[in-house]
This record gives structure tokens, sequence and C-alpha cells, in this order.
């Protein structure tokens, strides 16, 4: 008690190092690990010592390093708009200005920085802020409250809360967070999962995990000092694991979004466990390029480093892995070209659902909900329905689909309903509406089956997945007659992005209910090169080496030749796939066909990379028709 | 003019003198002993028409004027209420709740709601006017018919929102909303164009315009000009109201369609298994050779050619679009929901036999259901029967209605239920009888898949309207009854209705020349005497509307009103005797003779809401006499058992094309067929 007292008393430079040294940290977590009854903990919620001690637990920085929290005031005017905190002229943080809930100031809690002196910091639009830095990460009164309410604990650098069998459990269902918005004065929630209640839970333990790093989550790759995660989450879940003696068969890792990614990294060493996923992102620098994480996640490296989602996705199915995935093909961010084309992989099932990212998971809960009950119980229930009526419906690129079921079918409630097809050994769902006629299940215009990639001709049923575990399935009647475009659909590869394609090899970019192909070859070039190449020809086996091109002081570490098959449109995806894959700073396109120049100039002219331009030269006499377009 | 003393004039309009025992007069009278000084009626021996309302508003000293018929109802408030209501104020116009059926015991439980106003019959009666407003008004809209005036009043006087007193009043007659209205012929305009009508005012309108078009349909002349009708329907936005149009009147429908959009002149009309079939609307005459249209119109100088096409069914708005469901997409099969049903609560029609036949033949078809009742007394004898029951116009037939593939019925009643009725889903209509009138209005204006007719007579004649519905079968209910036992064991006569009857009181329809020729028959000394010589018995079928005045007929012990089904009454006759009703065909259909006794055959066609098609006299199926005597000297010197030529050609040709014994298994095929 008295060393408590002493902190509460002295708050000089000393004391601090010395409060937030690792021997103060641990006593720190030790108190507000200790009974909420306790005699400790009720001295100090007496003496409103809580804020102070649970910054104390909080993880610990390197000397020299700081979490400060960002205020800035008069946001209305800069609503919408990008800004940078800048340390000695360099970025520490940026993000787009958005709303802070009713009645709050715009805050940025727990950025990192390496000074404590705010003299040092300026913010790059014209703005009154404050800053605030210290040893001990920042938090809210509403945090605080939400992890109370949600039994969120920290247990050395993880934090999370535990649910249903804590005594016996059979099964462990481990559940990794998304994110909230940006603003929001709870920056780390956990997937809590309300609507699986104890007694869903009763031979099953729950680990809802808290992604409580960095300002509102580093995908629990890294800790806020950077370092990776990986070993400290695997040995808790492991320990939780081992503890109850549970069999890994017996294992779900859930996430949706952030949470989704997560849970790939996590089920790594798990290779008997199941994966539930919704929209996960597949490549996280890709993912950041965007104007909420560019200066932010974007910049912090060791998320660049880390085995990328998709990789891991990819030897999880080499592996067969037992993988339900909701999707939606409006999702390129996301996607990156890999749940919408993959197919004939073993015990994967794809759900693809209509709308943008942040539909998904709220317009597939039921079905989500139903797999996680089949999980809890030992196994979805299967009941049949009759599907008494298939209608197709040709649309200028797809087809929709129209089912009558039975009235045992009519009488289904709130359930995801589905029409599904096999693509090879990976069962396909795509998601259905239902008309206000019960008996009638049908895909919108937004639920469309595509020729080029979608099981058309091999959609054998009708599901309906309710929230409660009951799966039901009408086998349908007959055999929809428009045949799928075997040349397209032959080209529609999922084959990830190669830097050292040595052989022309597809690629797709898939965009709502577009896609474009492109046949590619790749390699690098200069180890000292910054620079990302891709070359828009005409044939993909085109030598482009002999070009010679103004590329300034800049030198090319990977060179791309790319013949586009489906005309321009997403060339720009393209192009930004290659440079993050190739982690370059800048990226230089050359179109190889003066013909095309202006179109392709309007195409690349929105690639969305800080430093790119763009050359359109001529296939006869490039040099004199280099025309140098600085679109950066 | 100085206010007189009296506050209204109520104006009768009683052109055939006032029936003073009806109730109707007798509420009016009533009010005499309390409000005796506050208003006057004003008996009119001549039709009301505009002309004649305004010369009454020249010369009605009142500050307001009712006008009404003694046909009509009133609640027994409806004096009391208008008068303490209109005593301290001045207003343009006073309405009660304004009912076509029996008045509400409830007023003011009516709900006040667009489908009462798209509903309410807007003629001048009932209406409490302003005598001095109305006779401004005239002076602008003197012009319009009687039928228009209210309308016209409220657009003049820019009323645009009315509230009902707490009182009743009743046209007594919905036969308007079923054959329109027909205004006089000189009339040029519908109604005065003045613009920002209220949307209640609007839904006024387009009633009022939707019952012109039927009316031209039958009278196919007027001289309202179609620019009128344009500007109509443009100026009040009638389009939008369409919606309370479609049910009952879709022909009208179509058609305010096209008097605003005439570029738009095709309009599907009705689904159909392999094409739809649609009504499109031209301006001037037909092409020479061209095949005839339904309806050659004439407004003012223009001609309006109404024409019914069959189109397939891929053509059809709206036809792939995955989010609407098609009633026709799949076959009639052994899965397949369907509903039969005759009346309510009466069964022992065309669709209780089909249905009987399609149960013992089909068995594999298990959701095959009969709609009715429960409170129908043949509920137990259905049930007993074994037929699949459901309570007709129940939530459960309903829903049983929406997953149907098929409806079978006697009766077409319009059936809208999720978006679903006849007009996009099967519906084979079984008809009650055979179309002796001409109907040709009202078929048009209904929806159905099949149209089942008796013989080649009726079915040339549906086959002009519904070439492809039109199936020549025969009933259902004659296959039954060539099935019963035919024993002859009486006579029987089987009176129908008359439209005009319906709220006369006791004394007038005792006055009632239908009341009095039945009578007369019944009660004839030497009928009697033979009947009681032979041995025989009368048995009187009383037309259902007429149940309620039973014991104004002079039955006897050998003149019995029958408690006999229809069936059972036809098949144990010797002879059946009518005098417009069909009913008596099904005993022709068996070979029993029948006769007509027309005692008002001059007036009968005059004051039903339809035409004769058939001549009885050329193609009738039996004797028609007008005189009573014929009747029963035809009777009881049993001219009736002698084997008659001419009657039974005519009974052949009539029944051509029926075969008696597949009467039920060609309708179950083409049924099964759509």
């Amino acid at each position: 008690m008295r060393k408590i007292r002493a902190i509460k008393r002295t708050i000089t430079g000393i004391a601090v190092d010395a409060a937030y040294s690792q021997a103060g940290t641990g006593i720190a977590r030790k108190l507000m690990a200790s009974s909420t009854n306790g005699p400790a903990r009720r001295f100090i919620n007496a003496k409103g010592l809580e804020s102070s001690i649970r910054r104390l637990a909080s993880e610990n920085l390197p000397q020299g390093t700081y979490f400060a929290k960002l205020t800035i005031a008069k946001w209305h005017v800069h609503k919408g708009r990008g800004f940078r905190l800048l340390q000695d002229g360099e970025v520490v943080y940026g993000n787009k200005i958005e709303p802070p809930a009713r009645g709050f100031p715009l805050e940025y809690r727990n950025i990192i920085v390496t000074s404590k002196d705010p003299k040092r910091f300026t913010l790059d639009i014209d703005a009154p802020y404050e800053l605030k830095i210290g040893r001990g990460a920042f938090t809210t009164p509403q945090q605080l409250k939400y992890d109370h309410q949600y039994g969120v604990e920290q247990h050395g650098d993880t934090y999370y809360s535990l649910r249903g069998n804590t005594t016996n459990p059979k099964k462990l269902f481990i559940t990794f967070p998304g994110f909230g918005p940006s603003t929001s004065r709870i920056s780390y929630a956990v997937s809590y999962l309300k609507a699986i209640s104890n007694a869903d839970l009763k031979d099953t333990l729950m680990v809802c995990f808290q992604d409580r790093y960095l300002a509102a989550g580093s995908y629990m790759m890294v800790d806020n000092a950077g370092r990776p995660l990986y070993g400290r989450v695997w040995q808790t879940i492991d320990d939780l694991r081992t503890r109850f003696a549970i069999d890994p068969a017996q294992m779900l890792f859930f996430g949706a979004s952030k949470g989704g990614s997560i849970a790939i990294h996590y089920a790594r060493d798990f290779p008997a466990a199941q994966l539930l996923l919704a929209v996960p992102q597949m490549n996280l620098p890709y993912y950041f390029n965007k104007p909420f994480f560019r200066d932010n996640l974007f910049r912090n490296r060791a998320l660049h480093d880390v085995q990328q989602p998709e990789d891991s996705l990819r030897e999880y199915f080499a592996e067969e892995r037992r993988i339900d995935y909701f999707y939606t093909n409006s999702d390129e961010l996301s996607n990156h070209s890999l749940i919408e084309l993959v197919q004939d992989v073993p015990n994967l099932t794809k759900y693809r659902i209509d709308g943008v990212h942040s539909d998904v998971a709220r317009a597939a809960l039921p079905a989500m909900l139903g797999i996680i009950r089949g999980f809890l119980g030992g196994g979805q229930q299967h009941r049949d329905i009759g599907a008494d009526e298939i209608r197709s419906f040709p649309q200028e690129n797809g087809i929709q689909v129209q089912v009558r079921v039975d009235s045992a079918g009519s009488k289904i409630n709130r359930a995801n309903w589905f029409i599904e097809g096999w693509l090879g050994r990976t069962r396909f769902l795509q998601s259905m509406s239902e008309h206000s006629y019960e008996f009638l299940k049908f895909t919108s215009d937004k639920q469309q089956l595509y020729p080029a990639y979608d099981p058309i001709q091999h959609l054998s049923a009708v599901v309906a997945i309710e929230a409660n575990g009951t799966q039901w399935t009408g086998t349908l009647p007959g055999s929809l007659m428009h045949g799928s475009n075997q040349e397209v659909q032959r080209s529609m590869s999922a084959s990830a992005l190669s830097l050292r394609a040595k052989h022309p090899e597809t690629y797709v970019v898939l965009d709502g209910d577009r896609f474009a192909r492109f046949r590619y070859r790749s390699y690098g070039a200069d180890t000292e090169g910054d620079t990302m190449e891709v070359h828009f020809v005409s044939n993909a086996e085109i030598d482009v080496t002999g070009e010679t091109l103004d590329r300034g002081e800049h030198k090319a570490s990977h060179v791309a030749v790319v013949e586009p098959l489906d005309g321009w449109a997403m060339a720009d995806l393209l192009a930004l796939r290659f440079v993050i894959a190739a982690k370059a700073e800048r990226l230089l396109i050359v179109v190889h066909a003066a013909g095309s120049a202006d179109e392709a100039v309007d195409t690349f002219g929105a690639v969305d990379w800080k430093a790119s331009s763009v050359i359109a030269i001529g296939d006869e006499a490039p040099s004199s028709h280099e025309v140098p377009v600085n679109v950066s | 003019m100085p206010d007189s003393i009296h506050l209204v004039t109520i104006v009768l309009e009683a052109p055939g003198g006032v029936d003073r025992e009806s109730v109707m007069y007798r509420r009016l009278i009533a009010a005499r002993l309390r409000y005796e000084a506050q208003f006057l009626i004003l008996q009119v021996d001549e039709p009301l028409t505009t002309e004649k309302i305004t010369r009454l508003s020249e010369i009605v000293e009142t500050k307001y004027v009712v006008f009404m018929r003694t046909s009509h109802q009133l609640a027994p408030t409806y004096m009391t209420t208008m008068l303490d209501y209109l005593r301290p104020r001045t207003v343009y116009l006073a309405e009660p709740v304004m009912y076509t059926g029996v008045i509400s015991k409830n007023v003011a439980a009516t709900k006040i709601d667009d489908a009462y106003r798209y509903a309410r019959d807007t003629d001048v009666f009932g209406v409490v006017f302003n005598t001095r407003r109305l006779r401004d008004a005239l002076e602008a809209i003197g012009d319009v018919d009687r039928s228009a005036l209210y309308l016209s009043y409220r657009l003049y006087w820019s009323i645009g929102t009315v509230k009902p007193l707490a009182t009743g009043f009743s046209v007594a007659s919905d036969t308007k909303a079923a054959i329109g209205l027909q205004i006089a012929q000189d009339v040029t305009r519908l109604v005065p164009l003045i613009p920002a009508a209220s949307r209640e005012v609007r839904l006024h309108l387009v009633r009022y315009l939707a019952l012109f078009l039927r009316g031209m349909r039958a009278g196919k002349v007027t001289q309202v000009a179609l620019a009128n009708l344009r500007d109509v329907v443009r100026s009040y936005g009638l389009v939008e109201m369409l919606r309370f149009v479609e049910p009952l009147q879709p022909v009208e429908a179509s058609w305010i369609r096209w008097l605003s959009d005439p570029e738009s002149d095709t309009h599907l009309y009705k689904q159909l298994s392999d094409s739809d079939s649609y009504l499109s609307f031209t301006e001037g005459e037909r092409a020479e050779g061209a095949q005839p249209p339904l309806y050659e119109l004439h407004f003012g100088g223009a001609t309006v050619v109404i024409e019914k096409s069959y189109r397939p069914r891929d053509l059809r708005p709206g036809y792939s679009r995955a989010a609407s469901y098609d009633f026709y997409s799949r076959p009639i099969s052994p899965l397949s929901t369907m509903i039969f049903f005759d009346r309510p609560l009466q069964a022992d029609d065309n669709a209780e036999h089909l249905y009987e036949y399609f149960r013992a033949n089909h068995g594999e078809y298990t959701e095959a259901y009969f709609a009715l009742n429960p409170k129908s007394p043949d509920w137990e004898r259905l049930q007993a029967k074994g037929f699949k029951l459901i309570p007709i116009f129940t939530t459960e037939f309903y829903e049983k209605f929406l997953i149907s593939d098929l409806v079978v019925s006697s009766q077409i009643y319009n059936i809208r239920y999720r978006g679903k009725s006849f007009a996009n889903s099967r519906f084979v209509y079984l008809q009650h009888g055979i179309q002796l009138n001409d109907m040709t209005d009202w078929i048009l204006s209904k929806y159905f898949d099949v149209f089942v007719a008796t013989g080649q007579l009726e079915a040339d004649y549906l086959r002009k309207l519904a070439p492809v519905e039109t199936l020549n079968s025969g009933l259902p209910r004659f296959e039954a009854l060539t099935r019963t036992p035919h024993e002859p064991q009486h006579l029987l006569f089987m009176p129908t209705w008359r439209f005009n009857l319906h709220q006369v009181s006791t004394e007038q329809f005792a006055q009632s020349e239908y009341f009095r020729a039945i009578d007369a028959v019944l009660a004839d000394p030497k009928l009697l005497a033979f009947l009681e010589e032979t041995g025989r018995t009368l048995h009187v079928k009383l037309h259902p509307n007429v149940e309620k005045r039973a014991g104004q007929f002079r039955f006897s012990r050998n003149v019995v009103r029958t408690d006999l089904s229809y069936r059972e009454a036809i098949a144990s006759a010797e002879m059946v005797f009518t005098d417009y009703s069909s009913a008596v065909l099904d005993a022709a259909f068996i070979g029993t003779p029948i006769a007509y006794y027309h005692w008002d055959a001059a007036d009968f066609f005059h004051e039903q809401p339809y035409e004769g098609r058939v001549d009885y006299r050329d193609d009738g199926l039996g004797p028609v006499f007008e005189e009573h005597a014929e009747l029963v000297n035809h009777i009881v010197h049993e001219q009736y058992l002698r084997p008659h030529e001419l009657f039974n050609a005519r009974r052949e040709r009539f029944f051509q094309g029926v075969d008696p014994q597949r009467i039920n298994a060609k309708i179950v095929e083409r049924m099964l067929s759509l």
C-alpha cells in the first residue's frame, strides 16, 4: 500500500520511470487482476487511483517510447479531410477526420511517439489541438465500462474475456475483433457475439480476444513497440487448450474483417481447427493503402513483413482445412482476387453475400451463428425441404435465379437463404433474397450468378441456414440450361500475383460484377532499386529490357510485363498490387501502345499510389513518342 | 329573397307516386313531430335532371335543399342530425355517411378513408345543399349531368374536404358500380375543369369517370368530347388514383391510362397460360375487313375502338424479373394446390359437382380443396362426403389461394391477396347457369382463363368475346343431374327476381305486378282443381330475394314452397316453368318439359341491367306464354306431356357439343393443361 501512496504523491520524472519499470508494471498488473471486491481494489477505487494503476499495468514501452493522445478542436472545418501529426517533420500518425461521438472531443489515443516534448510535434492542418504524452496507455471511461461489461481482462500482453464453460470445456471457440469507427470512444472491442448464450456454450470455452494495441488495433500482429505478438497469443491459446486437454479438432477460430485476418494468423499452428471467416483482409498493406490507414498502419513496417493472410490461407487450402468463408465480390480491397475465384479446394465453403464489405457480417449473421452453433452443438442439424420450381432470368452478363420452395420451406423464418453449387470440391453458396411470398426465394440484381466463374451448370440445391444451427436443403428440380463460358472460365485463375513469373501466367482482378484478366511475366531487377516497373504490352512475351526510359535517379527493383486481356479496366488495381507486393517506393507504368495512350493515362491517372508515373510509348519508335505523365 | 321560416326543402323524386308505407317516407314524416316547422317535402313527379334542379333551385325558398327518392334509405337520425347541424350555421353543404347498401347501425364506426371515398356514390342524393349557392353554381355548371352536380358543386366552390355527419343515407343500390352510369344525351362535358382539386375530390372524380366509361360501353354514344375526358384525366391527375379503379373496373382503368397517354394504346389485361390478353384503344374508325372490335364508341365527333388481342407471354412487361413471381410458371401437377367453391353459404352447384368428380377420378391431386362457409348447411354434408373443406374467405383460404395453382368456381369473386388476383393467376369460371341475356360488358370486365359454355349457341356468343378462354363442355351440374334418378313426381315453378323491387315496402311489393302475377298462378282455381284431381303438387322454388316475403303468397295443400335443393327439385319434376330463370335449362337438359310465363315481357328487359340475347319465342326450349290463362291451360290440359318436335330440335341445337357423360372430364382435361 505504501508503494501506491508514494505513486500518488510523487509525480516526478524519477518516480514515473520507477513506476513504469518492469517491477512497477508487474505490481500494477497484479493489483488490477486481483478480485474486484478484495481490499487492495477497494482501496484503489476509494482513492480514485484506478486509472493511474491501469495505465501502469498497460503494456510497457521501451525506453524513449511514449503513448500520445491527440485532441483536435474545431474539427468540423476539416471534416472528411486527412490530417497528419508530425514529430520533427516526420509523420507519426495520420487519419481522415470523421465526427466523434456526439458530445465528445475528437481524440486519437495511443499514438506511439519517441518524444515526450509536445513542442516537437506539429499538425499539418490549421486546427487547434492538444497533445498529451505519457508512459501509460490512454483510455476512456467508456472503454473501461465496456471492458468491465464484457469481462475483458489483461493477461500479460494479451487481453481477452472468457465465456461459457470455464471449468471442463471440450471445445474452444476463439473470436477476434474487427474495427470500430475510428473516432469511437471504445477503440478496442471484442467479438462477444451476444446471441451466443451460456446454454450454447455449455461444453465450450469461448475466448474473445481484444486487439488492444496502437491507436485502434494492430491486427494483433505486433504490440505497441512493434514486436511480433504471435508467440504470446499462440501461447495463450495453447495454454487454454492444454489446460482443458481440448482436441485441436474441437477448436473454432472466428473473425470478421480485421478479426478474420487475425483468425487466419493465429490458426496457423492448429491445422485441425475450423475457421469461420467473414470478409478478412488478405493483404494488409494493400488494404491499408487508403486514407484511413495510409498514415498509421500502412507506415508500420512490421505489418508489411508478417506473413500475409492470403499466403496463410493458401497454405490452409492445401492442407484441406475446414473453412467457412463469407465474402462479397464488391470488396476487392479485402479479397485480393482469392476467395472470389478459388475453386476445387476440399472442405472450403464459400458464401457469397451481396452488398459492400461492411454489410456482409450483418447480412449473414443467421448463417454464421448457425455454423457456430453447429460447432458448439456437435454438428449442424440437416433437414430437407422441397424445391418445387427453379427459373432462370438471363441478364446482360449473368443470370438471376428464382426458386419456389414447398410449405416446409415457406415456414422457415429469419434464416439466410442460398443457392448452392459445386466448384469442383469447393461448396459455393450464393445468398438469395426472400420475396414477400414466403415460398419464393430469388437472387436479386446484386446476387447474380456469372457464367465466367460461377457453377451455373452445377447448381444443386437451395439452402436455408438458421441461426439455431439447422440447415435446410432442397434439391433443385432441374438444372439451369445456361452454359458457362468455358473459355473465359479456364482463364479465371485464382493464383497469387507473382514477382517471379518466368513464363506468362494469368491473374484476374475482380470488383463487383466486373473482372479483368491479365497475362503477365515478372522478374526481379536491381536489388538496390526502389521502383516497381509495370509494362503494359500487347503480348506478355515481349521483351522490354531493351527499352530506354528516363527513370531519373530511380531504378527498377522489379519488372512486370502485362498483357491486358480485357482492355484497360482495373489495370490500375493490378499495378497497385504489384507495387505493394514488391514493397517498392515508386511505381512506374509503361504503356506500350501509343494508340491507346489517352485511355491508358485515364486509367492510370486514378492509380492510388503516392509516387507513380506513367509513360506511354509507341511500339515502333519508343524514344520519339515518349510522353511522360506525372500523376503523383 | 327573404329567408323563409323553413330551413330545408326535401325534394322527393317519385315519378310513379310515393310509396307512403316505405320506411324511408315514414322516417321523413316522423320527423315532423319535432321539426314540422323546419322542413318541407316537395314531391316531384318527374325525374330529376340538372335542368329540373336548376328550376327547383330558383323556386325553393328554404336556405337548404336536399334531393331524395323513396327507394333510398335514411338512418333514423338523419333528419335530426341534419337539422340540428344546419340550424345555427351557414354552410355550402352538409352530408351524411353515404352507403350503397344497408346503413350501418353504428354509423360513427364507418371508416372514412380512401376506400370509402372511392366507393361513395356521388349523385346529388342525400346531400344537403345551400340553395342559393347551388343556384349560383348552376349558372356556371348547369350544363353537366345531374350525376355530376355534387362533384361539380364541390369543384366550383373549392370544397376540398367534407367531414360527413354522424348519420347515414343509402342510395340502396349498387347497380351503378356494376353497370356504370348513363348521362343525359345533350351533355357535352363531364365536369368543369377547375384546378387544385383535393385528393378526396379526385378519388370521387376517378370513380365517376370510370362509371361513365363503363356506362359508355352499354350506351355507345355520348356528346361528351374525348378531349374533355383527356383534360379531366390530366388536370386532376387521375392516373395516380387508378389503383382504386383496377380491382372492379379493369377495362376502365386501362382506358383512363390511354386517355392520359394516347401513345400507350395497348394494355395488358390478363395473364393466360400460353399468351396474355391485351386491350387496345384507338381513336378513329376501324379498318375495313378487320376483325369486329369489342366496342366502337362515339364521343362527340370522335370514334374510339376497343379491341382485344393475345400476345406471347414473354412480351409482357416484367416477365423476366426474378423478383416477381409468375403464377403460371409451373405447370399444374399433383402437388398443386387447387381451390374449388360455389357460393359461400350454398354449395350444390357446378364447383361441387366438378370437385366431386375430380376427387373420384384424380385422387393423386391431394391438395385440392373445397371452400365453403362453415355455417353453410352444406358443410356437414360435404364433410361426410370426404371433401377437403376450408372455410371460405378466411386467412387460411387466402393463404391457400396464394400458393394455389388453380381456382375453379361457379362464381366470380374479386379475390385479391398480396398481389395475387385472377388477373395474374389461373381461374376456371364454371358459371352458375347459361348466358341467355347479353352480358357482354360484364364478361369483358371479368378475369378468367376458362369460361365454361353450354352448347354451341352460347359458345359462339362467348367466343366473340373470349375466343381462347371459351370451352363448350356444358355445366358439371348437368352431368350430376343426368346421374340423378329421374322420377317425375310434381310440377315445379321457379320465378326469378326483379331488380326494381329491392327496397319496396311490403305494401308496394303486394301491389307489384311481379307479386300479383305469381300469386295468381299459385291460387288459380283451375290449376288448384287440376292438382287436386290428379293428385299432383306444384312445388314453388322462390328466388332467394323473395324468400323473406314468402308469407305474402297463397300457398296451399297442393301448392307448396319446396325445401328440396334445385337439383332434387328439378330431377323430380315432370314439368318446370319459370318467367326468365335459366335454371329451367337444367330440366330441359335432362329432357323434362319446360315452359315460360312472361307476364311482363314488354318491361322486363327495360328494368333489368342487361338485355335479352336469346329470343325466347324463336329459340326457347319450351312454349312462351304472356297470358295467365294460357299457362294454366297448358298445364291443366297436360299439353306439356305431348312430344314436341320443334322443342326437341331446338334442345338438340341448344346443347350441341355437350357430351352429357364427359362434361367433367372435358373441363378437367382443360384445367389441368392450363
